[in-house]
């Protein structure tokens, strides 16, 4: 049997047959990535669909016989009513609607064994589209020790598709698998729609069906899932505009207006009428025990979901992942800085000295620097999160904190990434992948840079050094812990507040269904959580280092030229350079604030990373230039500027304030376009946080003045 | 049965106590929806029913998206549903529908209506009453 023509925006007009492309579709939680990294190891390429923020990941598949074909994972979704962002994706790239994916010629259908009556409802719609279809069972381990008897046998007969059972996470199966799919152009498209509605109703579904092959130009195979997806829809996607004549138009709204007449609920007629074909095929393929046997799963959720237990286990775990982050991940950080020190030495003995030398040792392997240090912490992050979401246990820890979350509009997912921007907001952005809910991840990637990050410490551990004075408050505290501790708690309230505020206002309007599937626990797949690590980081050091290392190149030529000429002091050097004119040029901007123009030339070059500026006010303050040791400037600078006049206690506050709220991370913006795909959130987030910094200096700093704080 | 249920020890009273809130919180459950039908089942809203009571689906509410999404998961009319349990801090709620185990908020649980059945503490209770009613 030969497959009908499918490539409708193929490239394929070259000499050579390119690598046939086939689509992975399953539901989330159902292996399907476990599957997809046993099929492709490390030749995968991921990236954004354009316009939203929705991963396409693609990878290469070498076959027994010795062609390969390109798979191209779907977002994980339970139907392909087009209702997310994932779920449109899905529909339109499986019905060859996206101009930027070829269609694919074949489906590679992942269904959950210990989970099959909602999987296969998937599946009803998946074989509606008429492609050659594998279908994968993963799970089975799970299934059979629930006692669920599945006969792939039958089941592959009542579909009409190949069925075939893995355990991917143990490379059992794959073998065989690739050889299926090498077969797969061979295998006939599904039989024909199989599940049934009364006859009135599919009448007029075949009437549009007919219509849409004749005016719409849609293949005979795919016309009925067409005609039920156009009658299922409230209302037109905005991307489908203009894709059917008006006659088509015209007659889904006849038909809509019929069957309102007719009492029929069309989308519930739909749904029910699927759902009845899957119990069909579960009573003939499915056996289950009369009572369900208590799994490992119940005994373990009794304890990790316990209103006591379950919270000291769950406290317990953050405790372990933030160390971790926080202090086990500075050791590889700080071989990584010491290795760019002794790079930078190396140049600067074995170069010229000159501009291209500056260049390469301050712009250059700064940008280099600041990127790769993140690493550790990324890689830590990710294997946690990794770990956690392949047992199952990330689904539990969203469960016990959404309440808590839900009060400020975030999502019980939300927790691991506000708890891991403490360490860095970097990782912590990075890791709100997991939340599904679309408003509720762009909340928390908003609000993750309020929380106090370990790069502030620096800054906070000099003003405080300096002007806050240690005195005993209450016989245990002192009061420099005391200011310390205030930043942290600020950064949190105004994350939670902030969070509060969008959802209130710009991110408003009614969330989906809160949703979220608790997972059998079954153990982790090493490959799945080492490939997240590894991918997480490539994304990481591919899309966001380039962003910070060209930053890094602008911030030093606005710090180094114009050239003042040889034997300027570096204070004096920093003063005349671009960044200086800066400093000048915002002056009038942060004078309210008590900040004078040598502030304003730390701020805008310290925005690179928040700890630069330290060392930029040890240039300033003349205590050291650009590649002195920070420890070293920070301790002299300490003494600099308690003696300087300028300085107040009041003052120093002021600008501690304006770190907790300010976004001064070039790479934190970065990332945000990374992972919001687009400049608006990165620039709006930046906009916020700047004037957000600004009034709450600005309130301190005149408050403070107006009660008499503002003197030494 | 063994010497743990023995009367006057703390497992005894402990296992008492916890049946006696049962059956408060169901008796709770019923003056609120109720009243019950003659074999002890009652309509009420998902989020209303207590942890380990089982029930079908009768009709789902709420605005079509929502009901749309829901019928998706499973929850289509008729469609037995277990209310596993409810998060420590009350929300939200893990229920078992077809097979697999689902967590959604109280508010989105309550426009699943529900025809729940007796749970079996309530019906040894149920009975001892018609006995008495019989007898007296």
């Amino acid at each position: 049997m030969s497959i009908p023509s499918l490539s409708s925006t193929g490239t394929s007009q070259g000499a050579a047959t390119p690598a046939p492309l086939y689509a992975l579709v399953g539901n989330p939680n159902c292996g399907k990535t476990t599957l997809f990294n046993a099929l492709t190891g490390l030749r995968q390429k991921v990236g954004n669909y354009p316009g939203v923020t929705v991963e396409k990941k693609e990878g290469r598949l070498r076959l027994p016989d010795g062609a390969s074909c390109s798979l191209i994972d779907l977002p994980g979704l339970y139907s392909l009513t087009p209702r997310s962002p994932d779920e449109a994706i899905a529909r339109d790239v499986l019905l060859g609607h996206r101009n930027d994916v070829d269609k694919p010629s074949g489906i590679i259908h992942v269904l959950d064994a210990s989970n099959l009556e909602r999987n296969l409802y998937l599946t009803s719609q998946v074989l509606d589209i008429g492609l050659p279809t594998i279908i994968v069972l993963t799970m089975t381990d799970i299934a059979k020790r629930a006692g669920h008897v599945i006969d792939a046998g039958t089941l592959s007969e009542v579909l009409g598709v190949p069925v075939h059972s893995v355990v991917a996470a143990e490379g059992q199966g794959i073998t065989e698998l690739r050889a299926i799919i090498a077969g797969l152009p061979n295998i006939p498209p599904p039989p024909r729609k199989s599940w049934t509605m009364p006859t009135a109703v599919e009448e007029e579904v075949d009437e549009l069906a007919e219509m849409l092959v004749k005016q719409g130009g849609i293949s005979e195979a795919q016309s009925n899932i067409e005609a039920v997806g156009l009658l299922m829809q409230e209302k037109p996607r905005p991307e489908e505009a203009g894709r059917w004549p008006a006659a088509i138009t015209e007659h889904i709204i006849k038909d809509k207006a019929n069957f309102r007449t007719l009492g029929v609920d069309f989308s519930d007629l739909v749904i029910e009428s699927r759902y009845e074909w899957v119990r069909k095929i579960c009573a003939r393929a499915v056996t289950k025990p009369e009572k369900a046997a208590i799994t490992l799963t119940d005994k373990l959720d009794r304890v990790l979901t316990h209103r006591f237990w379950g919270y000291v286990i769950f406290i317990g775990v953050m405790a372990f992942v933030f160390q971790t982050i926080f202090t086990w991940a500075s050791i590889p950080m700080d071989w990584i800085a010491n290795g760019m020190t002794a790079l930078s030495q190396f140049i600067t003995a074995h170069m010229p000295a000159g501009d291209l030398q500056d260049l390469i040792v301050n712009g250059v392997i700064g940008g280099v620097g600041t990127t790769i240090t993140f690493l550790p912490q990324i890689l830590l992050l990710f294997f946690f999160i990794a770990l956690l979401e392949d047992t199952g246990y990330m689904a539990r820890a969203a469960f016990l904190m959404d309440k808590v979350m839900s009060k400020v509009g975030l999502h019980g997912k939300s927790f691991i990434p506000l708890l891991s921007s403490f360490a860095c907001a970097i990782p912590g952005i990075m890791a709100t992948r997991t939340i599904d809910d679309r408003k509720s991840r762009l909340v928390t990637i908003l609000v993750a840079p309020l929380m106090t990050c370990s790069a502030r410490i620096p800054v906070y551990t000099l003003l405080i050094a300096a002007f806050i004075p240690q005195r005993r408050v209450l016989g245990i505290f002192t009061l420099p812990g005391l200011t310390m501790m205030s930043m942290y708690f600020l950064g949190m309230i105004a994350a939670f507040f902030m969070a509060w505020v969008f959802k209130k206002t710009i991110l408003r309007g009614q969330s989906p269904v809160f949703f979220l599937e608790m997972p059998p626990y079954h153990k982790p797949s090493v490959r799945t959580v080492l490939m997240t690590m590894i991918e997480r980081a490539f994304l990481f050091l591919r899309k966001a280092g380039t962003v910070i290392l060209s930053v890094s190149i602008v911030l030093w030529f606005l710090t180094t030229y114009p050239k003042p000429p040889k034997g300027t002091p570096p204070e004096a050097q920093m003063a005349t350079s671009f960044a200086g004119h800066m400093g000048h040029a915002i002056e009038p901007v942060i004078k309210p604030l008590g900040f004078d123009w040598r502030i304003g030339v730390c701020l805008v070059s310290s925005f690179v990373a928040r700890e630069v500026f330290v060392s930029s006010a040890g240039v300033m303050w003349g205590v050291g230039d650009k590649t002195s040791d920070a420890d070293e400037v920070s301790a002299s600078l300490k003494d600099k500027i308690r003696h300087d006049p300028f300085f107040t206690p009041l003052k120093a506050v002021s600008i501690m304030i304006f770190y907790v709220l300010a976004m001064q991370c070039l790479s934190t913006v970065a990332v945000v376009k990374r992972e919001t795909n687009g400049w608006k959130w990165p620039l709006f987030m930046t906009a916020y946080m700047t004037g957000l910094a600004w009034l709450a200096s600005f309130l301190t700093y005149n408050i403070g003045l107006a009660m008499g704080w503002g003197v030494h | 049965m063994t010497a743990r249920f023995t009367e006057g020890t703390l497992f005894c009273s402990l296992v008492r106590r916890r049946t006696e809130a049962q059956l408060a919180a169901n008796r709770a459950l019923i003056n609120r929806f109720g009243p019950a039908d003659e074999t002890g089942h009652v309509e009420a809203p998902l989020s209303g029913m207590l942890p380990g009571d089982e029930g079908h689906v009768l009709a789902l509410r709420g605005n079509p998206e929502y009901r749309q999404h829901l019928l998706e998961m499973g929850f289509t009319p008729g469609t037995p549903v277990t209310f596993v349990r409810s998060a420590p801090l009350s929300d939200p709620i893990t229920v078992c529908v077809r097979g697999y185990q689902l967590s959604l908020r109280r508010r989105e649980a309550e426009s699943v209506w529900m025809r729940r059945c007796p749970p079996e503490y309530a019906v040894t209770e149920m009975l001892n009453k018609k006995e008495i009613a019989v007898n007296g």
